[in-house]
């Protein structure tokens, strides 16, 4: 018997997460993969990597999120286009049907997300600088050639945490060279970090928010150990990490295309062996040079985006040599 | 002689009321057009660094504006009611943009406590050509330069124009082009509190046909012209009423049927309150089409504009002390009214305040309707600042529209 599959895609500036869920909802496979600048050829591979497993079975819907959601979208042929916002917090209800709070923390963005009675209420997103976010974090930790295990893992050790200046992250970093150049001990130095960030997060992020438990972290920054204990210092009592944290934006996506997916536009696994390129122009027709951006796939371009007039998204396509 | 106006900062207040003055005292205007990227790169150019993206984006209309025109048009307005103030940057507004454009002449228009002028002067060395024909055109008064000791700003006497140290003040002949500018604003005001967006509300007065894409939804070009005043500048109030409810569209029978990315039908226009200084909420290059974004998602928009000034006065009773920015102010007064009820509506959808990055009255006032707002509807803050990716600004908006939406939309699996 031939089951049907959903596919959800989770394009972030860090990572870029696959999964498969059946039609009960679970997650039959997860793909974890680091977006390295290049969203379209992350993608690609997921893509080649699960079609070994699901080739011969159907994908009744794919959807989309994450900060590249309407590049991927529109390469993958995607039935749901969701912001990350309301994905994070719709995947955490699937969780834990009673929390009331989502810590999120990814590559370049940290959410909190204010759930009631099952319903999203509030949300706040940090503002336009990424300092307290993952990136950082992963930043810091290839500089003191730890990797993200090690680096929490160190944190826990650590019995007095120096202080670090949180607010930005290049204060950051000038703070803990100093911190290091006095002699303080590496696992202080690395709690402090820890904390510095939750500080930041409270202070920017979670500002005013009436933060009650259940509270779920998720994001690819839940892996890391020493962050969880210093939420949970702060907080008074534990957090939740659900079991895959790393990808709850991409389990959403695909659980919203199994609700509410036209089921028509994926368009396969065999994507992954085409030739996939991205053309990028400016725009010559207005003083507004808008930069636009249009797919090729094997040489059939798809109507591009970019611009504020809206022409390119009508399928004005150019030559492209 | 040509005089160019920018299409920035309160612009969107005053626009037709510098137009109509410049008109009247036999001056042509030229306003500059929307902001693009090429005025926008030019103001962050010559701008000085610590200023809001609002004040380079000005400057990037003035830039524009000396290309073609004679003398370019800049407000120092430092308070446009009274016991009120708007921006310390307006004050030194037209001290910057001299310095910017030395061969072009700038005229400045000065106002406190109204926003009419107290007295209108271009500064020493760059207005003379100017002032010349202005004073010529206005008043047809004698002018004469130099004074008897030989000095090159000695004193200009005409028919009751006194000028010293290059300060001119209205004689009785400028009546006319004060007139007309007091008369545009009333019509245009008149305009704005009918619903019309600032855009849409000019191009009518403009009585021109072809309107800015996306600003066009709500104006109906066979039955808008109704709304101008008659010759008499009596507004129909039948239309008033009627334009309004519009704005509420039950009463209309309108019932879009447009499904969302969640695949619910959306609600027949959520109504959704925009506050906010007027630059930052009209000039959609900067804040990257945000009217746009909410109205192709079949939103039905509230702006302070739309409220009259006694009712923002009214809401605003009880403070523990007043508002002194007159944008702030206009902004905490909208807030509530929409919150509660306004243009006919029982309370908006949601609420979305959009700011400049580095306004500080705004970082203020901001807090303050926030807190107002939380637990009662949904609040959304947007600081604009140089980015021109929409895809954060649209991924906020998306989820906050989930959340304005109610409950059956917010968080369902």
């Amino acid at each position: 018997m031939t089951t049907g599959f959903y596919l959800g895609v989770d394009v972030g500036s860090v990572s870029t997460n696959l999964v498969v869920i059946d039609e009960k909802g679970s997650i039959v496979k997860k793909i974890y993969l680091r977006t390295e600048g290049k969203p379209i050829i992350s993608v690609q591979k997921g893509l080649n990597q699960l079609g070994q497993d699901f080739k011969d079975h159907e994908i009744l819907g794919a959807g989309v999120t994450g900060s590249g959601r309407k590049l991927i979208g529109k390469v993958i042929g995607a039935d749901l286009v969701k912001n990350e916002i309301t994905a994070h917090g719709v995947a955490a209800l699937q969780v834990n049907p009673g929390v009331k709070t989502v810590i999120e923390i990814g590559g370049q963005d940290s959410k909190i997300i204010i759930i009631r009675e099952g319903t999203v209420v509030d949300f706040a997103m940090n503002t336009v600088c990424a300092a307290g976010t993952g990136s950082f974090l992963d930043q810091q930790a290839k500089r003191l050639n730890l990797s993200l295990e090690e680096f929490g893992g160190l944190a826990l050790r650590s019995k007095v945490p120096v202080r670090i200046a949180g607010r930005c992250s290049v204060f950051a970093e000038s703070d803990m060279i100093h911190k290091q150049q006095m002699g303080y001990k590496l696992e202080d130095i690395v709690a402090g970090l820890c904390e510095a960030l939750m500080r930041n997060y409270f202070n920017n992020v979670g500002k005013g928010k009436e933060i009650l438990p259940p509270v779920l972290f998720q994001g690819g920054v839940a892996a890391n150990k020493g962050i969880k204990a210093a939420f949970e210092k702060e907080l008074g009592y534990e957090i939740i990490i659900p079991e895959h944290y790393e990808v709850m934006g991409a389990w959403d996506a695909a659980l919203l295309s199994r609700k509410f997916g036209k089921k028509m536009g994926f368009r396969g696994f065999s994507l992954s062996d085409r030739e996939i390129r991205v053309e990028s122009f400016e725009c010559p027709d207005c003083p507004n040079c808008c930069e636009i951006v249009t797919v090729v796939i094997d040489g059939e371009p798809i109507p591009g985006w970019g611009g504020r007039c809206g022409k390119w998204e009508k399928g004005v396509s150019r030559a492209i040599g | 002689m040509k005089v160019g106006i920018p299409r920035a900062l309160l612009y969107y207040w005053y626009g037709p009321a510098w137009k109509a003055f410049l008109s009247a005292a036999g001056l042509e205007p030229v306003v500059s057009p929307p902001t693009n990227k090429a005025i926008m790169t030019a103001g962050l150019k010559a701008a000085v660094d610590e200023i809001c993206l609002p004040v380079k984006v000005f400057i990037g209309h003035c830039l524009e504006l000396q290309k073609n025109c004679d003398a370019v048009l800049v407000p120092r307005l430092t308070s446009v009611a009274r016991k009120e103030y708007t921006c310390p940057k307006f004050m030194g507004l037209p001290d910057m943009i001299r310095r910017l454009l030395p061969r072009t002449p700038v005229i400045i228009w000065e106002s406190a406590g109204s926003f009419l002028p107290e007295r209108i002067w271009t500064p020493q060395g760059s207005g003379m050509i100017f002032e010349r024909e202005f004073l010529t055109l206005a008043g047809r008064d004698e002018v004469v330069h130099g004074d008897a000791n030989g000095n090159n700003h000695g004193v200009i006497r005409g028919d009751g124009v006194i000028r010293r140290r290059g300060v001119v003040r209205w004689s009785g002949r400028m009546k006319k082009p004060l007139a007309a500018a007091r008369k545009a604003h009333a019509v245009y005001t008149g305009l704005l509190r009918r619903g019309y967006l600032p855009e849409e509300a000019m191009a009518l007065f403009d009585g021109q046909q072809g309107r800015p894409a996306g600003l066009r939804q709500r104006t109906n070009p066979q039955t808008a012209s109704q709304d101008l005043p008659d010759a008499a500048g009596r507004v129909n109030p039948e239309r008033h009423r009627e334009k309004l409810d519009r704005v509420n569209p039950e009463k209309h029978g309108e019932k879009p049927d447009r499904v969302d990315t969640l695949g619910h039908r959306a609600k027949p226009g959520r109504v959704i309150g925009l506050v906010g200084h007027p630059y930052c909420l009209y000039d959609s290059f900067v804040n990257t089409g945000i009217i746009r974004f909410l109205q192709e998602e079949g939103c039905r928009l509230l702006t302070p504009e739309m409220l009259p000034e006694d009712e923002i006065a009214t809401a605003l009773k009880g403070l523990p002390k007043a508002i002194y920015w007159t944008m702030g102010r206009v902004a905490l007064g909208a807030s509530r009214l929409f919150r509660t009820h306004a243009c006919g509506q029982a309370g908006v959808d949601g609420l979305i305040h959009v700011a400049a990055f580095a306004c500080g009255p705004e970082a203020l006032i901001g807090e303050v309707i926030k807190r107002e707002c939380s637990r009662e509807i949904p609040y959304l803050q947007i600081y604009l600042d140089e980015h021109t990716g929409e895809a954060g600004l649209h991924t906020r908006l998306e989820a906050f529209l989930d959340l304005a939406g109610g409950k059956e939309r917010a968080g369902c699996v």
